[in-house]
């Protein structure tokens, strides 16, 4: 859904560094960079940066919509 | 790096998808079916021709109109599919057809005018070019409420989403020569199903062991000399019929027997008692019309000659002889067989089968509608003419005959033909299922015998059919899922391909008079045998050649079998056939031009088809192949070359993370459970109404990833998380397949998901004026509920969203007019009683209405759907699986402090058994978990496409990069002493799979509860809140304890303990009379000692049932002590 | 007992304790993640959400935003004269009421206005969900201390681990400079210096002794302090970690206290 407040594992609040990190990766930095950089040094942490999918945007899609049209 | 220069054609396999979509079968098969086979049909009925004077009607053009809906109000509106699923009504679009009426009034016909009549509702799949959805932007797909990322292919039926399984089936037309069984009455058999226009005439030729051979087909009861039918068919002279066979001197031995069966019908030389053909066509005659005149006879068996006998080849006298050369053919390879000049056919090759799509699912029951369309307007227009009116075809159509056969076909699945589960419901478990689900081939074998070779994976599946994509027990084998590349041909016109054959120099059979001649190369199109050729190789490389250029079809598919110089050339629809780059001398077509070309999106997959760069083949043209697997294996006489070896596999299992690493049941587990784990079904979940449905609440990518996720979007809908693993034993928590899990992590929310159950109930309307009623109940209605039950309800009497709901609490509040009339006029002035017919949440379920959908349905009634979701966090029993087939249940969840940590402060999620791993060999699992840990510290995912994926030594080196041990081993520390484990643990990261079968779905104890009526014992089942069995053998170790109370008290008192009257002096059953306060026997009368004795209400009802039957069980009654 | 801080940032402190054994050590590990209270939300009051987030997901993401935590001003609520019911004494309200306008809108940790002006977010910009046009949120929160022993979200901390402390020797007389055992060192303790082998970094060896398996002489031999432990302490920002430890060392001293007084009472 949307990045997780903290690293499941260990609990470090990993959700506040996402847009960061997010934000330089498309501007082409390498992302085991950028995670040192954000202090995620456990695999744990960075995974969790790694492999999120933001699937609310693909939900929020639909929010402005009408469900059905017609009658 | 080897893994770069191995899946160097990936750019090609995007392109593919690009063009052919990931159920481009079900679609293109849908799109012919709509653009030709629909006029195809129409064209075959062309005329009703009803019992009426001079009266009949031509049918012209069908056309098809977009979808849309009729409401009851009678206004019309196009019909989008989310609207169809929300109001359960049926995505469909309606049929016109042009019907002219035609007057023949003694020698002038005159043609009335040409009407477009409404002739029914043809349900359309989503996505094909009729659905409103095709061509659609990503915007416009949601704004219409669907989910950009659906692949379509498939139907919705009354709300519900429904496949047309691919079938697979022997194909048809073609000759199959077996060795019969030791027990038969044959030796050898050859056998073709000859197909024409859905009807299917299975032809067989039996040798006997006298080496007779005797024909058997359709309508003609029992086995014809086969020397006799070819006579019947016009071959005349002996000599003819062996000509017609074989030119081969042992074959022609063969025949003597045979020849001589025929010699009574031969014309005796002074010309009295008939020609031979006559002769012959009489003995059929005496067989499908007995006890009839010559003539009669003689027409009736040209009759069946013609419809029934090989109808592929014609249903027209002028055929006959056609037919003749067939059937010498057959014989031809049955004696070959027999002389061991020849094997016998593989049945199940590839080539041999054929899979019917919903196109072609669809044009059969298609025909079957109009057939029964065409005969009920028959009926109803002469029904006008006896009454003396004019016929009026506009008045005689009934639309629904045709709406309701396909709908009903449709919603059921029970086919034409008696095929049933033809249309399923379409798996919304997650993005996986529902694509594994559209790309699935069932096979007609029953599920009770054994056929392990159909079961058996076959050499010709290769890059066809997935070899791990299969379900384990009964259906094993049988059904099937397409491979990546796969694609299913669709048909092509077989008139131009007969064309181009002959313009290669193949003689026509008929020019030759049937002779094959031992040379010459028999040519088949399509299994019918069109002619000879005298060098086949030479046809074989023009066509090709000619495919590659264009000229022909690229369906068109051809292959030369040297053994038996015979020309197999197909271009029919429903053969698997899958892309290959084409390699001429030694030199790959497919240039790095190209592929760059394709990277950059210049070229499309079709442009490399066109260039004769790629071609699809069949199975049978894979035959004459050397396809080399990479490069670097092309060899002078190669001819063709894998694009990427892995696309063998099909969706499910191209999700396995080294699955070449793994031993091969594992991966056929793990691809049956890919279907099974919760993920994200759709983005337009919130506005679906499934019945069931999971959302996984925070999914993640993998880290470890195949190639082939990128082309399925599986990045896009995941069903998995990251978990961190340890492989360790703690506290023998974990033994037997159990996972011990961090509470911790899931406190932070590692493995929630969220469970919906939609109710729906709608308001209908009674014949009489009677209605259902949303309301909340009065307390007066018969069957009221406990009125706490209603508390939650709105005062329209449907429940509030973001309510907590429980077990038993009405959602609907609905009342319903009593079912019979006489309930309220028996009693005095009872008003009429309503019968409560609520909605509650089931038993055992509980949660929070998330979402309440009100809308009408077809019928203008009031329908509701009430979405209720629960929210799951991972406890105890909960499953969850690996992508390596390592499924387990939670046996505890540890504290995150008890749990050993790394001096990183790294504590596992998940602990698995040690145990797990050398039985299972799953390999590919201890390779993800170094893996996964090297992404994670690489900040990339890694490659783990089969055959081509990352290698144990580069991992390796990134792990030592990273400062880990490359064995992927860490120092731990023990959470509960504090001290150093010994031992090193392996750790690493893991993409685990939430499994949709949960505890708190299957949770289940009972005290007292509901019991059955008839026989008073608990009912059973959770669903009805039944008892747990104490069955036999749990009875056998009461017995061997002699715990004789506990036995009594678990089968008697705790289940149907009732107490009986019993006479004393009779033995049977007496009676109480509560008016008079006593106690009397039915035989001996009040004066009888009549006891009390406690019993099994089922031993009671044993004794009344036995009555009935006139039987008298008495039972002897004494003291005790 | 010798306390020596290695390193210290604002959210993590390594330091190594000497002087004590592994039970000890983990018995100041366990009370760090267990018995330290912090203040986190843990009811939540939902009075519209119009977003695509179902409230108890949105209640779960409230919980786990670490909160600034004063533990003077505040009781646990078992131990609030109020009995638990929720006092200003045990309990700090939260707001959150956000409409997005025409445009989509993120929901950050630093909307949320805290009734005590010390009870704010540890980070402020935590996305908690994300608002298409004109959705909108008001909710109500109340956030109280609690242990990580009642659940996770209450533990003060990232990470609290330790390791023992590494002694490596090199045998200079077996050693045949073979330089295996340099190669295959992940943490890079072992150099070739000039010729002879040489340690560095030795506090960074994790143990793995797999340079010991490299080496078929037995060179090696890597053995640790007993009593000499690096701690590596990481805040989730509710506390200071330096706070962290010492409050969790009070903990501590106050159950053994107890657990005396109970022995000594028999």
């Amino acid at each position: 859904m949307i990045i997780p407040v903290r690293c499941f594992t260990c609990g470090k609040v990993v959700a506040d560094k996402y847009e960061e990190f997010n934000r330089r990766v498309q501007h082409g930095e390498d992302p085991a960079e950028v995670l040192d950089d954000l202090g995620l040094k456990r695999y744990c942490c960075r995974r969790m940066l790694l492999s999120h999918i933001d699937i609310i945007d693909s939900f929020m899609a639909f929010a402005t919509v009408e469900p059905t049209e017609g009658s | 790096m080897v893994g770069e220069r191995r899946d160097k054609y990936w750019p090609v396999i995007e392109s593919f998808f690009k063009e052919y979509g990931l159920v481009g079968q079900h679609l293109d098969s849908f799109n012919r079916f709509i653009r030709e086979e629909l006029q195809q049909v129409v064209d075959s009925v062309s005329e009703i021709k009803p019992k009426i004077e001079g009266y009949t009607v031509a049918l012209g053009k069908i056309e098809v109109h977009p979808p849309s809906i009729r409401e009851a109000d009678g206004s019309e509106h196009p019909l989008y599919p989310n609207e169809a699923r929300i109001r359960n009504l049926t995505y469909a679009s309606k049929l016109l057809l042009e019907c002219t009426p035609i007057r023949r009034d003694g020698s002038t016909t005159t043609r009335l005018e040409t009407v477009r009549i409404y002739i029914g509702d043809l349900p359309i799949m989503l996505r094909s070019e009729t659905c409103l959805l095709h061509g659609m932007t990503e915007e416009e797909l949601i704004k219409h409420g669907e989910d950009p990322k659906d692949p379509g292919g498939y139907f919705i039926i009354n709300g519900s989403e429904r496949v047309l399984v691919t079938q697979e089936d022997l194909a048809p037309n073609r000759i199959l020569i077996e060795e019969a069984s030791k027990s038969s009455s044959y030796t050898h058999i050859a056998k073709v199903f000859s197909t024409s226009r859905g009807f299917r005439a299975p032809v067989t030729i039996e040798r006997k062991r006298t080496g007779e051979l005797r024909v058997s087909f359709p309508s003609v009861p029992g086995k014809i000399p086969l020397a006799i039918l070819m006579k019947a068919l016009g071959l005349e002279s002996d000599k003819d019929i062996a000509d017609v066979i074989s030119d081969d001197e042992e074959i022609r031995n063969e025949l003597i027997v045979t020849i001589e069966q025929s010699a009574p019908i031969n014309a005796p030389r002074d010309g009295s008692g008939g020609s031979t053909v006559e002769n012959a066509l009489d003995f059929i005659g005496k067989r499908v019309a007995v006890g009839q005149t010559r003539e009669y006879r003689l027409a009736r068996a040209e009759k069946v000659l013609d419809r029934y006998l090989l109808p592929h080849i014609g249903t027209e006298p002028e055929d006959r002889l056609q037919k003749a050369y067939y059937l010498g053919q057959m014989v031809e390879r049955l004696l070959e067989l027999v002389l061991g000049k020849r094997q016998p056919d593989d049945k199940d090759h590839y080539a041999n089968k054929r899979l019917k799509l919903s196109g072609d699912l669809l044009v059969s029951l298609f025909r079957v509608a109009l057939y029964s369309l065409t005969r009920d307007i028959k009926y109803q227009l002469e029904r006008t003419a006896v009454r003396g009116r004019k016929p009026n075809i506009r008045t005689a159509v009934r639309a629904d005959v045709i709406t309701q056969r396909l709908k009903h076909a449709l919603a059921t699945g029970n086919w034409v033909g008696g095929k049933a589960g033809v249309s399923q419901l379409l798996d919304r478990t997650n993005y996986i299922s529902s694509l594994s689900h559209l790309r699935r081939v069932v096979s007609p074998l029953s599920r009770s015998q054994p056929h392990f070779e159909a079961r058996d994976l076959h050499s010709t599946h290769w890059g066809k059919v997935c070899p791990n994509e299969t379900p384990e027990g009964p259906n094993c084998g049988l059904v099937k899922n397409i491979a990546m590349m796969a694609y299913i041909s669709v048909g092509t016109n077989e008139d131009a391909v007969e064309q181009a054959l002959m313009q290669a120099d193949v003689e026509a059979i008929e020019a030759r008079q049937g002779r094959r001649g031992a040379k010459w190369a028999d040519v088949f199109l399509n299994g019918r045998l069109v002619g000879v050729h005298a060098a086949p190789k030479l046809l074989v490389r023009a066509i090709r050649q000619r495919r590659r250029a264009g000229e022909i079809d690229q369906e068109v598919n051809i292959a030369y079998y040297e053994d038996t110089n015979e020309v197999q050339v197909n271009c029919d629809a429903g053969r698997v056939r899958r892309p290959l780059i084409i390699v001429e001398n030694g030199q790959s077509r497919l240039t790095d031009e190209h592929l760059r070309m394709i990277e950059e999106g210049e070229w499309t997959f079709n442009d490399l088809l066109r260039n004769g760069i790629m071609e699809f083949l069949d199975a049978e043209e894979e035959e004459n192949t050397l396809i080399a697997m990479y490069p670097e294996d092309i060899r002078p006489n190669t001819t063709h070359l894998e694009i990427v070896p892995s696309t063998i596999l099909g969706i499910s299992a191209a999700l396995i993370p080294f699955p070449e690493h793994n031993q091969s049941p594992r991966n056929v587990y793990m691809a049956g459970m890919a279907k099974q784990s919760v993920g994200v079904p759709a983005s337009n979940f919130k506005f679906r109404a499934d019945t069931r449905s999971h959302f996984f609440h925070y999914p993640q990518v993998p880290l470890v990833k195949t190639r082939a996720m990128d082309s399925i979007g599986y990045e896009e809908r995941p069903a998995g998380q990251n978990f961190i693993v340890a492989i360790l034993s703690f506290e023998g928590y974990n033994i037997e397949d159990a996972l011990i899990l961090n509470k911790a992590s899931i406190d932070r929310g590692l493995g929630r998901s969220t469970f919906c159950r939609v109710y729906e109930s709608e308001e209908r309307k009674y014949p009489g004026g009677q209605e259902d009623r949303f309301e909340i109940p009065d307390r007066s209605v018969r069957g009221y509920r406990a009125s706490e039950s209603y508390r939650n309800l709105g005062e329209d009497g449907i429940i509030e969203t973001e309510v907590e709901v429980q077990g038993g609490d009405v959602l609907i509040g609905r009342t319903s007019p009593p079912r019979f009339l006489e309930e309220y006029s028996e009693f005095e002035i009872t008003s009429p009683n309503r019968r409560e017919t609520s909605v509650a949440v089931r038993h055992g379920e509980s949660g929070v209405v998330d979402s309440v959908i009100l809308t009408e349905t077809i019928d203008g009634n009031r329908l509701v759907k009430v979405k209720v979701r629960d929210l799951r966090i991972p406890e105890l029993g909960d499953k969850y699986a690996s992508r390596h087939g390592q499924k387990g249940v939670i046996g505890y969840l540890a504290p995150q402090e008890d749990l050993p940590f790394t001096e990183d402060g790294v504590v596992p999620d998940l602990v698995l058994n040690p145990h797990a791993i050398p039985s299972r060999m799953t390999i590919g699992q201890i390779l993800e978990m170094i893996a996964g840990k090297a992404a994670a510290m690489e900040g990339k995912q890694q490659d783990a496409t089969p055959f081509c994926g990352v290698t144990e030594e580069e991992l390796f080196g990134l792990l030592k990069k990273h400062g880990f041990q490359h064995t992927g081993r860490e120092t731990m520390y023990s959470g509960v002493t504090g001290e150093k484990l010994k031992t090193d643990v392996f750790i690493g990261c893991v993409y685990y799979m939430k499994l949709h079968h949960m505890v708190a779905d299957k949770i289940h104890a009972r005290a007292r509860g509901p019991v059955q009526i008839l026989t008073r014992q608990p009912t059973e089942g959770r669903a009805r809140e039944g008892g747990l069995r104490f069955g036999e053998m749990e009875r056998d170790v009461l017995i061997g304890h002699g715990a004789a109370i506990l036995l009594k008290g678990r089968l008697l008192d705790e289940s149907d303990k009732s107490t009986m009257l019993v006479c004393e002096e009779c033995g049977l059953i007496g009676v109480y009379d509560r008016n008079k306060d006593q106690y009397y026997c039915p035989i001996c009368g009040p004066s009888a000692r009549i006891s009390s004795v406690v019993v099994s209400y089922a031993f009671k009802l044993l004794l009344q049932e036995m009555m009935s039957l006139g039987l008298a069980c008495r039972l002897r009654l004494k003291e005790m002590i | 007992m010798e306390v020596r801080i290695v390193h210290k940032t604002e959210n993590e402190v390594h330091f190594l304790v000497e002087g004590i054994n592994a039970a000890f050590a983990n018995a100041l590990r366990r009370t760090m993640l267990t018995r330290l209270p912090t203040m986190v939300i843990d009811e939540v009051l939902i009075l519209e959400n119009t977003s695509v987030m179902y409230d108890e997901v949105l209640a779960h993401r409230l919980g786990l935003v670490p909160l600034v935590t004063d533990l003077t001003s505040y009781n646990l609520p078992d131990e609030c004269d109020c009995e638990g019911k929720g006092c200003s004494l045990c309990q700090c309200t939260l707001t959150l009421e956000v409409e997005a306008g025409d445009e989509e809108r993120v929901v950050y940790s630093r909307d949320l206005n805290s009734q005590n002006p010390k009870i704010v977010p540890a980070a402020d910009n935590i996305p908690l969900v994300k608002l298409a046009p004109h959705q909108c949120l008001i909710i109500e929160a109340y956030a109280r201390l609690g242990t990580g022993r009642e659940n996770a979200k209450f533990q003060p901390v990232a990470t609290v681990a330790y390791k023992n402390v590494p002694i490596v020797s090199v045998d200079k007389s077996k050693c045949d400079m073979c330089g295996a055992c340099i190669d295959v060192c992940p943490k890079r303790i072992l150099w070739n210096d000039g010729g002879t082998l040489a340690t560095q970094n030795t506090l960074d060896c994790s143990l793995c002794e797999i340079c010991v398996k490299s080496c078929e002489v037995g060179a090696i031999t890597i053995d640790y302090k007993k009593d000499t432990f690096l701690f590596k302490v990481e805040s989730t920002g509710a506390l200071p970690p330096v706070e962290i430890v010492e409050r969790a060392a009070e903990i501590l001293k106050e159950r053994i206290q107890i657990a005396l007084d109970f022995a000594n009472s028999l």
